[in-house]
């Protein structure tokens, strides 16, 4: 019998097809160590595929930049506001920070063509691993969706689009769970509540996105949504929904990431970093493959990342950043304008940049 | 081989002893799709004694749903008896006859409220995908499981002790995991084709829509993101369904898109009658795919010509998705007429846009 598939959906910012997948076996492997296990091979438990919108939405930027470029090279423009606006545009096909990450914030939950775009390909991709892993020659395969920060938000926006409740009527573009069960569903860094006060799609806090329960209809035989109290993005609208089977992950280490060329960087929002902490990547070897994990190792692995965490005056410099974001969550709804929530995003982003800054300037110091 | 040759045999006797009770008496070689059902993973023999007359049920029944299918589809979704071969209420009542003789409450906790829950599932219910799914016991985190029919009834969760590990054993002469995971293929048998069905008609539907926003991506006219953002913005009802992702938008909308034009301004000077302008679409619609796309928009030329006004303002008409021409008042009585060519689209037709691209970046 063939082992479980693990689709992986990346998050925020540019990403070359094949980096997620390494994000999340990097990460699975430094918690298979940190559990002490030997002759650990990750590729004999697991099948990984990706989704990746980044390159589609990258596209569409690029078009976008190189379209308004071309026309500022034949034109010269007079008007002050079209000159503002075509080299705001024409800035777009730069990959800075700011622009990679807002704005694919932005396209997700502005820019309703390419949205919905991106998530019928990725309707489509998950239709057919769950046709294929039913009906392969050695077994059905399990299904496992592993989604990270935006990707949470796509991933949330297309299950709902996918899965009926068990009191809804058929729908020819639908299936259900009790045929077609995710056998797990890990929403890592989960923003879907953030992004959808601009989508204005279900709300997650209430939606069929979870573990299916006596409680709830659900798509997923085990749910684990996961967040870090010191990543900025799951402050604003956290995600707190506690599933029946699976477990709401708090997470709250910072560590310093070593880099192969010496340096050190400080980035709890990391997907790697998520998956080292063996509160979720010891759960999930535990959870997805038949690996002897006692508690007792698991707890010894705990001891051990601990080890590799950093305290004191850092944490507290972040906290202060926090409490900003915080604030501006709490003066967000789905009531207030579009353009106001625009604003507030660019709000978030700034904050974010700002904590971003410190982590940096607290990596110099530490190295 | 022999036994899976053996077990084929066997099933297609069953299956031929079900065509005697269904209406038009059909035979499984007439439908091939039936035929390959039984390769299915799922559908293999099992070593578990008390499972085996389950897995006959649960396969003929399958099978039974795929001949009706391929017999009259319309039918088959509406009349349960033909859908069927005569057996509207699937194969609870054996499964419950199987837990009753077999499962107690004393390993297995709660079984006998599940028992009665499921002896009164209504039957009546709309035939929909999951009215014949059957799963029993459904694995959830590691060690725990959940007795389950479908969603919607009993879904009680129970961990592996020491005690139910040796019933397991006795049951099956398997541990708990195993057994349980045997129990829910077998089980499952009964749905298999209609749960198929469901999947690919999804899978169908799905990959046409996608390929519905293809070409609206690629053969609209091209879009701003202030023109994706204004279209969205129009269509926000439909695009904001988070339930049912929406069919691409019959009209494209503009605002604020800049264009590169060629104009003709018969009142211009000689040696300035002809010019490359700026053109802006303040609002405008296009139809992008209707037989002959056309669309149009409010707009307004510039050019930096030595004599006369430098900006009009009039109507730009869209064909094609591609072609745009366009009509300015200059004010004063004069008028220019002017063409307007989607850059990314012309060139990229011709292969040259990298080229021009490259040209125009430098």
């Amino acid at each position: 019998m063939k082992p479980p598939i693990v689709l992986v959906i990346h998050g925020m910012g540019t990403h070359v097809t094949g980096d997620v997948i390494k994000e999340v076996k990097t990460g699975l492997n430094a918690s298979a160590s940190f559990l002490g296990l030997q002759n650990f091979a990750l590729d004999t438990h697991f099948d990984f595929e990706e989704y990746n919108y980044s390159e589609y939405f990258d596209e569409q930027r690029k078009a976008q930049g190189d379209f308004f470029k071309a026309l500022g090279k034949v034109i010269p423009f007079s008007s002050r506001f079209l000159q503002e606006l075509f080299q705001f545009q024409a800035k777009l096909a730069d990959d800075s920070f700011f622009y990679t990450h807002w704005l694919d914030v932005i396209t997700y939950g502005v820019l309703d063509t390419i949205r919905i775009t991106a998530m019928l390909r990725l309707k489509e991709k998950l239709l057919t691993l769950l046709r294929d892993a039913a009906n392969d020659a050695e077994g059905k395969r399990d299904v496992i969706v592993v989604a990270h920060s935006l990707g949470t938000a796509m991933t949330h926006d297309v299950l709902t689009s996918l899965y009926l409740r068990p009191d809804e009527p058929d729908d020819d573009e639908k299936i259900r769970y009790i045929n077609h069960p995710l056998s797990g569903l890990w929403m890592v860094a989960n923003v879907s509540r953030m992004t959808q006060i601009l989508t204005r799609y279900l709300d997650p806090n209430h939606s069929i996105v979870r573990d299916d329960s006596a409680n709830s209809a659900g798509v997923a035989k085990i749910y684990y949504p996961i967040y870090n109290q010191f990543d900025p993005f799951t402050v604003f609208k956290r995600y707190l929904v506690e599933p029946v089977y699976g477990d709401l992950i708090r997470t709250n280490s910072l560590r310093f990431i070593k880099h192969t060329d010496g340096s050190k960087t400080v980035n709890p929002h990391s997907l790697t970093e998520y998956f080292s902490n063996p509160e979720v990547g010891a759960e999930f070897l535990y959870q997805h493959t038949m690996l002897q994990i006692t508690p007792a190792m698991r707890q010894a692995a705990k001891v051990k990342y601990l080890t590799t965490t950093i305290d004191g005056e850092l944490k507290d410099a972040v906290k202060e950043i926090l409490a900003k974001i915080k604030a501006l969550s709490n003066t967000v709804n789905a009531s207030n304008d579009l353009l106001s929530l625009i604003s507030c995003s660019m709000q978030l982003f700034l904050f974010v940049k700002e904590l971003k800054d410190l982590y940096a300037t607290s990596s110099k110091q530490g190295a | 081989m022999k036994r899976l040759t053996l077990f084929v045999t066997t099933l297609l006797l069953l299956n031929s002893f079900a065509w005697v009770v269904h209406a038009d008496n059909n035979a499984i070689a007439d439908y091939p799709d039936c035929a390959k059902l039984l390769t299915h993973n799922n559908v293999r023999e099992t070593d578990v004694a008390i499972l085996q007359p389950i897995l006959a049920a649960t396969t003929e029944f399958m099978l039974a749903t795929c001949a009706a299918f391929n017999e009259d589809d319309m039918r088959a979704l509406n009349d349960r008896h033909f859908l069927t071969a005569g057996k509207p209420n699937g194969n609870r009542a054996e499964l419950v006859k199987l837990l009753r003789k077999n499962f107690s409450d004393e390993p297995f906790p709660d079984i006998s409220d599940v028992i009665v829950e499921w002896q009164s599932v209504d039957y009546t219910q709309a035939l929909n995908s999951q009215l014949y799914s059957l799963n029993v016991i459904q694995g959830k985190r590691r060690d725990e499981y959940a007795f389950m029919l479908q969603s919607g009834t009993s879904n009680i969760s129970f961990m592996v002790d020491d005690r139910m590990q040796q019933a397991c054993l006795k049951l099956s002469t398997m541990a708990c995991d195993l057994f349980f995971k045997e129990v829910e293929r077998v089980t499952s048998v009964q749905n298999i084709f209609l749960g198929s069905n469901e999947i690919k008609q999804a899978l169908v539907n799905t990959a046409q829509k996608r390929q519905d926003w293809h070409r609206f991506g690629e053969e609209g006219r091209f879009m701003t993101f202030i023109d994706i953002a204004f279209t969205s913005w129009i269509y926000s009802e439909e695009f904001s369904n988070g339930k049912s992702l929406p069919p691409p938008p019959k009209y494209q909308f503009f605002a604020l898109r800049p264009s590169i034009a060629y104009e003709h301004f018969s009142a211009a000077e000689s040696g300035d009658k002809d010019e490359m302008t700026l053109a802006v679409e303040w609002v405008g619609i296009n139809q992008w795919d209707a037989d002959i796309p056309w669309g149009v928009s409010i707009a307004s030329v510039y050019a930096d010509r030595s004599k006369g006004r430098k900006l009009g303002h009039g109507l730009m008409l869209h064909l094609n998705n591609k072609l745009s021409i366009g009509f300015a008042n200059r004010g004063g009585g004069d008028n220019s007429v002017y063409i307007n060519i989607d850059l990314l689209n012309w060139f990229s037709r011709f292969d040259a846009y990298a080229s021009f691209k490259n040209a125009m970046l430098d």
